[in-house]
């Protein structure tokens, strides 16, 4: 039983339709996608069949912090305390008792009841590009293709949850993180670039006034209903809509949601005013209007130099940021339903490097969380050697792992989907749910 | 190293081989003394029980097929039944020990092919009808204990049992211009509802539209709706979760909650309820998550319905870190 609307959205994505070609348009110049405000999620999403194969949702929105470069794993959530793999640093305890954590995470670690940490993941992608293309899709980057991300596959199986936004946005995201791949555009993720900026030119321009707008907006109109009538033409129609539903976004009382402005300082600073905090802080007002699927890109991790000196000053602003999106979200009833996924592309190596003082690529064996959405809390998943060097226990691979998110998330993990070329794909790459991490 | 000339030597082997078996026929093959070690050497590598292997990896077994209990042996793979006791031709647990060394469909598929006299046990055993004298194997329940469902999901499927999915008419008249029904469960019978982009709309008149889909509505979201009470919420007998965060009902208004045997999760974030309301609340039977935060509730309200309802997980106030530049720990790492 094959999602027939995803079908058609599939095969119609095999050539840039006119369509298509709108809604690029208007993400361009409005930044928002026309395709999803199309009126087919309500009657899909209630006929209920469509869109499940015998998956129960845990959660209904999530938000991806991606650490991009390579977390080192022995530094954060997989310390090894007494082991020379360490280097000089320290780890402190957690308010769950046998979880220990990097010293640089402590106010983190006073939430880890509420965090599942993964330590046993596993990839086979030790280059950055590779690595988060893999860690996004759960599939290989090759030249013939391009998969879509969960955050993509989210959006096309189970529609967008607010008709006037995007149901997928990501922070600062690049070329091999967020993706849309063969689902068509209208799944693609809104990019912001700085979370303080928000939603760029989604207002009028400077010197235009409600009035004149107005009148402009009346005026393409009359030209186009003398085109339509002329010509009468689907294409034609589809700039209709896309004007139209970009107009509604301008007037939406949910173009607030990207305003950080909208909340208290106090909570500002509680997120820190760093860019990580401002970004994640952003995340939860965007999921709060029910865009699904929010993802947060953090640089920085890739500690080949200097591990300890650049983690000394990159972890607290995450800890901070972590930690409040994390009682944030739990104090408004919101963690429930959000999941939140801290993933990475690879580890670090336990071997400290002699020049440089740093930590290498180390895939074979690193560490990701899960909290929120019907995950279990105060839980670790899976273990590694006394260095950190090799999985010991409850291997996790990245399609496991993001077939975990897929689930919490009400994504049939067995279901083939064919792309317009007709080729197989499986919205996890064939993994299977790691059942044990859910509440 | 294959060529015809390889093959047709084979197909000759076997051919002897099988001759060689009607010349002379040799008794029945015991299932525990001359099969049971061929399988366990050769096939329950991969057609055992799932198991994690040394580096923590569940292996399942390949093709669907375990030849490790008599049950699951007789019942097959993912392609159907190995054996047909009596045919050794029509059965692939011989079968296909005996195809070419590079036929792609040869078994076992890793290492050498069974020799000659291994594979005339195998076919000697099915031919005498497949007998298993009182072995049984390995206990057929499957070897890891693995949680199918999580909880939710458990709650959930006891709430949805018996109950047929809305009609489509149902839906379309409860829901309104507005609302957004969400399955919970596989047959779309437990819904999640929500007017999302569209709050302002929701009024007394659309909560009482709900009514047709009462029996249905397990999550009800009416965050930033500008309801002042609850009048009009029809009697929702499955309601897990509600949220009226940043809403405007009060105490009075949570006295319609009693109304909901099953509610589990109550956000009243941002309300003005305030201890009064938290009396109503303690009748809850369900309840297990209540959020207050900004709310007019006190630590002095809390402290006594947690006195109340030990098990009931409060947050009035969320521990935010603080709102200074981030501290340094006393233990600096140092360079090496």
């Amino acid at each position: 039983m094959v999602n027939r609307s995803l079908r058609n959205a599939m095969r119609g994505a095999d050539l840039p339709t006119r369509r298509e070609f709108v809604s690029m348009a208007a993400r361009g110049l409005l930044g928002v996608a026309a395709m999803p405000f199309l009126p087919r999620a309500l009657a899909q999403s209630n006929a209920g069949r469509e869109i499940t194969a015998g998956v129960v949702p845990t959660a209904h929105r999530a938000i991806y912090v991606y650490l991009s470069g390579g977390l080192s794993h022995l530094d954060t959530f997989d310390p090894k305390p007494g082991n020379d793999a360490m280097g000089p640093m320290q780890t402190i305890g957690t308010n769950v008792d046998g979880i220990r954590v990097g010293q640089f995470l402590p106010r983190l670690a006073r939430q880890m009841d509420k965090v599942c940490v993964v330590r046993s993941m596993w990839s086979n992608q030790g280059a950055h590009e590779q690595g988060r293309y893999f860690m996004h899709t759960s599939y290989a980057l090759r030249g013939t293709i391009r998969h879509p991300s969960l955050g993509a596959w989210l959006g096309s199986i189970r529609g967008s949850a607010n008709p006037t936004l995007p149901s997928h946005v990501t922070i600062g995201g690049d070329a091999f993180t967020a993706q849309v791949g063969f689902l068509g555009s209208q799944f693609a993720p809104l990019p912001i670039g700085d979370p303080e900026a928000g939603l760029q030119n989604a207002a009028r321009a400077d010197g235009i006034d409600e009035a004149t707008f107005r009148r402009r907006i009346e005026r393409l109109q009359q030209m186009n209903e003398r085109f339509l009538a002329a010509h009468g033409s689907r294409l034609g129609q589809a700039y209709d809509e896309a004007y139209a539903q970009a107009v509604e976004l301008m007037g939406s009382r949910d173009l607030l949601a990207f305003d950080l402005g909208q909340e208290s300082a106090a909570l500002r600073d509680a997120y820190g005013r760093e860019r990580v905090g401002q970004a994640c802080l952003l995340a939860r007002r965007l999921v709060e209007h029910d865009v699904r699927f929010v993802e947060v890109v953090v640089g920085g991790w890739d500690t080949h130099n200097e591990n300890f000196e650049a983690l000394e000053e990159r972890l607290p602003p995450l800890d901070q940021a972590l930690a409040a999106l994390l009682a944030d979200l739990d104090a408004r009833g919101l963690l429930e339903e959000t999941l939140v996924v801290v993933a990475t592309e690879f580890g670090r190596t336990p071997q400290i490097n002699d020049q440089r003082n740093g930590r290498d690529h180390h895939p074979k064996a690193f560490s990701c969380l899960l909290a929120g959405g019907g995950i279990r809390g105060g839980h670790v998943h899976g273990s590694t050697d006394a260095r950190g060097e090799e999985i010991t226990a409850g291997r996790v691979t990245v399609a496991d792992f993001n077939a975990t998110i897929a689930t919490a998330l009400g994504l049939p993990v067995d279901e083939v989907y064919h792309s317009p070329s007709g080729r197989p794909f499986q919205v996890a790459n064939k993994g299977q749910p790691v059942r044990e991490v859910f509440a | 190293m294959t060529s015809p000339l390889r093959n047709a030597a084979l197909a000759t082997l076997a051919a002897a081989t099988t001759l060689a078996a009607q010349d002379a026929p040799k008794p029945t093959a015991d299932f525990v003394r001359d099969v049971l070690p061929i399988l366990e050497s050769r096939c329950f590598e991969c057609h055992r029980a799932p198991y994690e292997d040394e580096r923590g990896r569940r292996r399942n077994p390949k093709g669907g097929l375990r030849l490790d209990t008599r049950e699951l042996l007789l019942l097959g793979g993912d392609g159907g039944p190995v054996v047909v006791a009596g045919r050794p031709g029509d059965s692939a647990l011989y079968t296909r020990t005996v195809l070419p060394a590079d036929d792609p469909d040869i078994m076992p598929e890793k290492g050498d092919p069974l020799t000659p006299a291994q594979a005339d046990v195998l076919k000697r055993w099915i031919a005498a009808g497949a007998p298993f004298g009182d072995w049984t194997g390995a206990t057929t329940e499957p070897a890891p204990p693995v949680p199918a469902t999580s909880g939710r999901a458990t709650l959930y499927a006891r709430l949805a049992a018996d109950l047929a999915p809305p009609a489509a008419a149902t839906l379309r008249t409860a829901l309104g211009a507005h609302g957004r029904a969400e399955p919970l469960v596989d047959a779309g019978s437990l819904l999640r509802v929500s007017y999302p982009a569209h709050q302002e709309s929701v009024d007394t008149a659309a909560l009482r539209a709900l009514g047709p889909l009462a029996a249905h509505v397990a999550e009800l979201d009416l965050r930033r709706t500008p309801l002042t009470d609850l009048a009009g919420l029809p009697r929702l007998p499955r309601l897990v979760r509600l949220d009226l965060g940043s809403t405007r009902v009060d105490d009075a208004a949570l006295r319609a909650l009693r109304e909901l045997p099953e509610l589990r999760s109550l956000s009243l974030c941002g309300t003005p309820v305030t201890d009064r309301g938290l009396a109503t609340l303690a009748e809850l039977p369900a309840l297990e998550h209540l959020y207050l935060w900004q709310s007019a509730a006190t630590a002095a309200g809390v402290a006594t319905l947690r006195a109340r309802r030990p098990a009931l997980h409060i947050v009035l106030a969320p521990e935010l870190p603080a709102d200074a530049p981030p501290q340094r720990q006393p233990e600096r790492p140092r360079r090496r």
